[in-house]
């Protein structure tokens, strides 16, 4: 019976926990000495404690947790969302140890890992990318020579960067060097490489993601689209499966053609192709892949009845897919909610703190991740997200009324939460009415200033 | 109610190793609870005579617990071939003595104690996997 070491804590490693228990395989957690009392330690078959509450002494601390895989004897490794889940390093040291990495080979996380790298990939590949430089730019002499081809506003980034860091919007020539050159600064100061690349700017477009699976030889399905525009900050709130903006023909290009290029590069296990979209021109542009499960995956789950996780151990242990394209289809509509414990009232400061009020709503397709209970300390060393909350009906409006009920059954306190400002953005009309991209909540004075 | 009475009340208590009482006596009523540390020492002296505690053991001395820094193997032997091990109950130690060894991915990291006293109790065997935190050894000290 195939043993699984989940590398991860929260509510991802109790929904990985739970596949492997549908599969009878045997699961082994991890924790850190501030996660004893939570709710993925007690449901794995075993259960080590690694380290303190300190991720870097626990949860991003390969040598210790490679120690917990081989204490416990495990096969494999899953490394769910965050922490180690894309590092390359990792991925090595566990081949290097004999233990099976459940997502895509290190080279390629590495590939996607660097922005450049992997802009150049798959535009080589066939994916649409947004007009830039073809990788780092020398100095702000060429930045302005390539700035003038793609024509303004354009987007100097840094190649390894991340969260808006070495990022500058230049809208004019004349302000192209002062920018640019602060953009290096930031780079270099944030990430220890001042590389930075241009990029034609994109305003007001939606965030349109492909959900990919493959065998690592060559085989490859789409689970359709996502969209997840509404975010705060760069930081998705909302997501919603599919996308309903698109038409038929649409949907049928970007997911077959994303499909198509992650067989041609032998992508193995879950992993997702983010875009930008313009309406108006129908145009997706690349932004980035994502080479791991992610927060989201679950309403691509709804909207075609596959597990993504048992999908990933099929292939980790018998080295194939259970399902062909032909196979799957997509029915109703999912929308996913995510609960922080913030208080949105103040800056969306979190909120860590003993549960002491909880109480999920349930009723006809309505789905609950989440590692909160009755009494459990959320602690402040981690992510503030507590659930995700997923309804499904047969159309968006369907589901938007779903989620509307069941936020307001919803009780957790007294730590602060965004359940409310969930449900506002629920209540607004242009929500409703899909009139929305990724700055819905500026735009509409939903929250404050700039990104 | 006295004042005797009360105290009267608290000795059956405390011979009866009562955790709370309650008295209704007419249009008086009276709640007694035991404090948690007293009802603990109720249940330590009834496991263990304290004639026998405190012929063992030095007053003001106090029990350390020297707990793991590492997920791993722990070594209680330096050597495998012998079965000499670093400390055994009843040595005296200081300081930073070695009383074992965490492997973790094939690094031996030595495991040192960080006050003086002597070993009263060693919780795991030679070989055996231990956590983060997990508690090795028990030292009793007489230390501040």
């Amino acid at each position: 019976m195939p043993k699984v070491l989940v590398a991860n804590r929260g509510e991802i490693a109790v929904r990985i926990i739970r596949t492997l228990k549908e599969k009878n395989m045997k699961s082994v957690a991890i924790y850190s000495v501030d996660d004893k009392d939570s709710l993925h330690v007690a449901l794995a078959d075993e259960a080590y404690c690694i380290g303190p509450a300190s991720s870097s002494e626990s949860y991003l601390n390969i040598e210790r947790i490679l120690s917990a895989a081989k204490i416990s004897q495990a096969d494999a490794i899953h490394p769910g969302y965050g922490f180690l889940a894309e590092n390359e390093t990792f991925v090595q040291r566990c081949e290097e140890e004999g233990f099976k990495f459940i997502g895509p080979s290190g080279k390629l996380i590495g590939l996607m890992g660097n922005k450049a790298k992997a802009r150049d990939t798959v535009g080589k590949n066939g994916l649409p990318i947004i007009p830039g430089s073809e990788g780092p730019i020398r100095d702000a002499n060429e930045g302005l020579i390539i700035a003038k081809e793609i024509g303004y506003p354009v987007v100097v980034k840094a190649v390894s960067g991340g969260g808006g860091k070495g990022m500058r919007l230049i809208e004019s020539e004349k302000e192209f060097k002062r920018l640019f050159h602060e953009a290096r600064k930031e780079a270099m100061s944030s990430f220890n490489d001042s590389r930075v690349y241009l990029e034609r700017f994109i305003p007001d477009a939606r965030h349109i993601e492909v959900q990919i699976l493959g065998d690592g030889k060559g085989q490859a399905v789409h689970l359709f689209e996502r969209d997840c525009s509404i975010q705060n900050h760069n930081q998705k709130i909302i997501e919603e499966a599919p996308a309903v903006i698109l038409d038929d023909s649409t949907r049928t290009y970007i997911t077959e053609l994303t499909a198509k290029v992650m067989a041609n590069l032998h992508y193995e296990s879950a992993g997702t192709v983010e875009y930008l979209y313009v309406e108006k021109e129908k145009a997706f542009y690349f932004m980035e892949m994502n080479t791991r499960i992610q927060v989201e995956h679950t309403i691509s789950e709804m909207i075609t009845g596959i597990d993504i996780v048992e999908q990933q151990l099929e292939v980790a242990f018998n080295g194939r897919l259970t399902v062909n394209q032909s196979d799957i289809h997509m029915n109703g509509v999912a929308i996913e909610v995510r609960i922080n414990a913030e208080n949105p009232r103040n800056n969306f400061m979190p909120s860590p703190g003993k549960v002491e009020l909880l109480h999920f709503s349930q009723g006809h397709h309505v789905r609950i991740d989440t590692h909160l209970y009755h009494g459990f300390t959320i602690s402040p060393h981690y992510d503030a997200m507590i659930a995700k909350i997923i309804t499904y009906g047969h159309n968006r409006s369907a589901a938007i009324s779903k989620m509307r009920r069941v936020l307001s059954e919803t009780v957790i306190g007294p730590v602060e939460t965004n359940l409310d400002f969930q449900a506002y953005i629920m209540d607004h009309p242009k929500y409703q009415a899909n009139d929305l991209n990724i700055h819905f909540l500026k735009n509409n004075h939903i929250i404050e200033g700039g990104d | 109610m006295k004042m005797d009475n009360i105290k009267e009340l608290i000795q059956l208590m405390k011979d009866n190793h009562l955790k709370s009482l309650n008295v209704k006596d007419g249009d008086l009523e009276i709640e007694l609870e035991a404090h948690s540390n007293y009802s603990n020492k109720v249940v330590e002296s009834s496991s263990s005579p304290e004639t026998n505690l405190e012929k063992s053991v030095p007053k003001d001395s106090k029990l350390i617990e020297i707990r793991s820094t590492q997920i791993g193997t722990f070594y209680t032997q330096p050597d495998e071939d012998s079965t000499d091990t670093f400390v055994k109950v009843g040595d005296k130690v200081t300081s930073g003595d070695q009383i074992g060894l965490i492997e973790i991915m094939k690094l031996f990291n030595e495991v040192r104690v960080d006050h003086s006293g002597v070993i009263e109790e060693i919780l795991v065997t030679n070989g055996e996997p231990v956590e983060y935190d997990q508690v090795l050894m028990l030292l009793r000290t007489e230390e501040e």
